[in-house]
């Protein structure tokens, strides 16, 4: 008989998703998906829109990474009608996108991850989650919430609301950090480099733990997306980097992103396919998101993080294929994160009120932004007319960049589970929550 | 004893989930309070859970997003089958937030653009999904329009503050009271005045006969009236009849009726000062925004609100009385403030001395958003956010927290605005700077609006 394993929905995500998995009669894997079950159409609803505007509609395509949402389709305008912003501007938008980074990062570490491996994958579900996490280990909660606090407050300071801000304007910013404001943050700083440390011994020890799992299960070869600048990974500009399955890397202008990423619309899923054009579908399904940044990365832009990369890369090898390593990924860049903010904290430029190119004018032409929202790769592609108003708009989220992704794991892992057994003999800590 | 509550995730963007989670520690004191049972985005209980438990199990049902898909229309109706009390919470849930935006185009084009159309599509023959996904809905309809609503938490996304206080504010409407609360006994009892002089006697309203006893503090034994703070009582003293006659007797309410009645109303039925969040089951906001919702009945003669908050008659019937006598009092004044009552801008007349597009120079911080040229939704828009866009941000107003009470239509309103502020101007000079008013003006409230887009149309065309 065939029997169908269903996962709806699936929690602790930030959108809507379900899985499915199809075994036949003989016990084999017949089929592994990733429903997506929910879209909202920006892409349709920003045409008619002024251009300048729609920075302040697509933040609300998420809640957890409006920052990027507000930033790229900024970058993408000035693209299109070749404005160039103050020095000072682009700072304070790599401070913000920073600030998101740190916030997004271990809001996913404690309260989306955290629960599976401190409570371990048999606990009780009514006890899997974030709330009782605070309750068994309340320092290590409380050093969570104050780093989230940090990183949410600080993108508030300067993107006026944390979730959805208005902060940035074609052409700049509409203000400068405020310099008392700075100087509170700047008095913090050094407080959140210490949790930040604390934050990557705990990993690595669950790194340590849970060894034999992350290197036998969801091991799955697949290309890579990130982007990079020079080479040296970055959150806020550079170019889109494919990264082979073998290791080897390939630049494309973010203006030619066609070039390099195909988009297949599946039967099942409101999210669609991305893949690395070239070679075809379903051959050239990539992967995004931290771990896809760490292997895109020739070096980190700052110096602890880059001694976290060393430590990675000598555990799992120059390219990493290990699913469950995104977590240590996702660290690596918290440390960046925390680095960059550090130092940019202290960088006049911030609170500089030379932020913002005062004569612009409108030109019929397409545009490009980019950057890297926590979760992976994010892509604007606007077409403004000669009146400003946008005309088309082609957006590439995080979301499509990992579905294929997440669903080739995802069929890895049921033929382990389903057809090796392979979970049986592997070796598992002790829960640190009980 | 924690309330149980559920949160329920239509299509959104899961801002409304980060902006209470942004309340970190603040989160602690509120979390014991709270007995989650379905909160995908935080806690693991799945569908089929929530599907299983009886009806009106679940105290609190929080809403948050639109209905985009069928199953989030599905799982709206489910939520109003498990709980008491639904709470829209986010522009979303309110009044469909930017999403409803689509409701500017068909579905197919919707489609098209999205799964057909877009340049990076490869596929020779691209198609809509249409295996284990629910399917899209016609167009974009409101909560509210859907299943009845309780209670309203505007904003993209409401404050933390806003989303802490409404919640707080909640636990104690369906908490137990305090220790020394007496349900089924009366201020009356242990009124002084009772023998002294009763206030009903010399035709002042006193509402001691319809309160529940227990109050430490006794209002009418320090020659105050008692207006009710402590809650219905489960039994009304005898002499709430005489309350109740005069209220019968009233023709048109003094300027002190009116206030007395109004406080009694406020304390009584647990309204709370709040405003910004609109809370339907609060009787008395709803008299302020919806007063024609209410049907009337008469009793003895008189017109009353057909209303039950206590479920005992003659204290329903005082009840009822009271508001039907305040809603045609010109005194009855239930008006919420908007973005510019509260905003620290320096302002004179709002009258723009040019018009200009948002990216066109850097505005200053001081002066009003709309005598330096630029559009700001501040006078439609309902206030409760802290004004952190024009005071914070250098940012104007882009209406998120929707109209202010009595403002059907905040897009139509700012048009109207819009057109006496800039009477001394050529109307083309104006519609060249409004080139897209849906986009500018119904942002967030479209899928409310009835400014001919296409929802209506076909609805109007049926």
């Amino acid at each position: 008989m065939v029997k169908e394993i269903e996962v709806e929905p699936v929690t602790r995500l930030e959108g809507h998703g379900g899985l499915r998995i199809v075994l036949g009669d003989d016990g084999k894997v017949k089929d592994a998906q990733f429903n997506i079950t929910s879209t909202r159409f920006f892409e349709k609803f920003c045409e008619g829109r002024y251009c300048e505007h729609v920075p302040r509609i697509t933040p609300r395509i998420c809640g957890i990474c409006p920052i990027p949402h507000h930033l790229t389709p900024t970058k993408a305008v000035e693209d299109a009608w070749g404005v160039q912003i103050p020095e000072p501007a682009r700072k304070l938008r790599i401070l913000l996108q920073n600030a998101k980074q740190y916030s997004s990062h271990l809001l996913h570490f404690y309260a989306l991850a955290a629960p599976d491996f401190l409570l371990g994958p048999f606990a009780d579900p009514a006890l899997r989650n974030v709330v009782h996490v605070i309750n068994k280990m309340p320092e290590v909660g409380a050093m969570a919430l104050k780093m989230m606090d940090f990183g949410q407050k600080l993108c508030a300071a300067i993107g006026g609301k944390s979730v959805h801000p208005i902060c940035a304007i074609v052409g700049g910013m509409k203000k400068p950090l405020d310099e008392d404001v700075r100087d509170k943050f700047l008095k913090d700083v050094d407080e959140q480099i210490e949790f930040t440390k604390k934050t990557v011994e705990i990993g690595l020890k669950v790194v340590e733990d849970y060894w034999d799992v992350i290197a036998n299960v969801g091991v799955v070869p697949t290309y890579y997306v990130g982007l990079t600048k020079d080479g040296v990974h970055d959150i806020y500009e550079g170019d889109i980097r494919i990264v082979t399955p073998e290791g080897k890397k390939i630049d494309y202008a973010p203006q030619n992103y066609l070039d390099a990423l195909g988009e297949h619309i599946p039967d099942h899923s409101y999210a669609t396919h991305m893949y690395y054009k070239p070679a075809g579908y379903p051959e050239g399904i990539y992967r995004a998101n931290t771990l896809a940044m760490i292997n895109a990365a020739d070096k980190m832009a700052t110096p602890l993080a880059n001694d976290a990369l060393k430590a990675f890369r000598e555990k799992t090898g120059p390219i990493s294929h290990h699913t469950f390593a995104f977590h240590w990924a996702r660290l690596i860049e918290t440390v960046e994160a925390i680095e960059v903010i550090a130092t940019l904290l202290k960088d006049p430029d911030v609170v500089n009120p030379d932020c913002k190119t005062l004569d612009i004018e409108p030109k019929e032409a397409a545009g490009v932004g980019v950057t890297e929202a926590p979760r992976g790769l994010l892509l604007y592609n606007i077409w403004s007319d000669a009146a400003g108003i946008c005309k088309k708009l082609n957006l590439l989220v995080a979301t499509n960049h990992n579905i294929a992704g997440i669903e080739k794991s995802l069929m890895h892992v049921a033929k382990q589970v389903f057809e090796d057994k392979a979970l049986e003999g592997l070796k598992l800590p002790d829960p640190w929550i009980k | 004893m924690p309330v149980r509550v559920a949160f329920m995730q239509l299509s959104s963007c899961w801002g409304c989930h980060q902006s209470l989670l942004n309340a970190h520690l603040g989160l602690l004191p509120i979390l014991p309070e709270l007995e989650i049972v379905y909160w995908p985005a935080v806690v693991d209980f799945k569908h089929e859970s929530l599907v299983a438990r009886p009806d009106g199990d679940i105290v609190v049902g929080f809403i948050e997003g639109v209905a985009r898909t069928k199953q989030d229309t599905e799982n709206v109706k489910l939520m109003r089958k498990k709980c008491k009390v639904i709470v829209a919470i986010g522009a979303c849930a309110c009044y469909g937030s930017v999403k409803g935006l689509a409701n500017l185009y068909d579905k197919e084009e919707l489609i098209n653009r999205k799964f057909k159309e877009t340049e990076s599509i490869t596929d020779d023959d691209p198609k809509e999904p249409t295996e284990h996904v629910p399917g899209i809905e016609e167009f974009i309809v409101n909560v509210k329009d859907i299943i009845d609503v309780e209670m309203f938490i505007p904003g993209c996304p409401p404050t933390t503050d806003n989303i802490i206080a409404a919640i707080s504010y909640l636990l104690t409407l369906v908490g137990e009271g305090p220790d020394s609360l007496k349900k089924n006994s009366t201020i009356c009892e242990t009124c002084n005045l009772l023998k002294k002089g009763c206030l009903l006697d010399q035709n002042i309203l006193c509402y001691g006969s319809i309160t529940a006893a227990g109050c430490e503090e006794m209002c009418p034994n320090n020659g105050e009236l008692c207006y009710g703070c402590f809650r219905p009582t489960a039994k009304p003293h005898e002499k709430s009849k005489q309350l109740k006659d005069i209220l019968d007797n009233v023709l048109a309410l003094t300027p002190e009726q009116g206030a007395s009645l109004q406080h009694f109303l406020d304390l009584y039925l647990g309204a709370s000062n709040i405003t910004n969040f609109y809370f339907r089951g609060d009787l008395i906001q709803r008299l302020g925004y919806e007063p024609e919702s209410f049907a009337t009945k008469e009793v003895n003669g008189r017109l009353i609100l057909d209303v039950a908050p206590t479920g005992n008659a003659i204290m329903d019937e005082i009840v009822g009385r009271a508001m039907h006598l305040l809603k045609d009092d010109p005194s009855f004044k239930f008006s919420s403030k908007t973005v510019c009552s509260h905003c620290e801008r320096d302002v004179a007349d709002k009258v723009p001395t040019e018009l200009k597009r948002d990216y066109e120079g850097l505005p200053t911080m001081d002066k009003c958003f709309l005598e330096q040229g630029y559009i700001c939704l501040g006078p439609v828009t309902q206030a409760g956010c802290g004004t952190i866009c024009p005071n914070k941000a250098n940012a104007p107003c882009l209406g998120c927290y929707g109209p202010p009470v009595g403002v059907k239509d905040q897009g139509a309103k700012f048009i109207s605005a819009l057109g006496s502020l800039c009477a001394n101007r050529e109307p083309e000079e104006v519609m060249k700077l409004i080139k897209d008013p849906a986009g500018l003006f119904n942002r967030f409230t479209l899928a409310e609006s009835t400014l001919g887009h296409k929802f209506h149309d076909k609805m109007e065309g049926e």
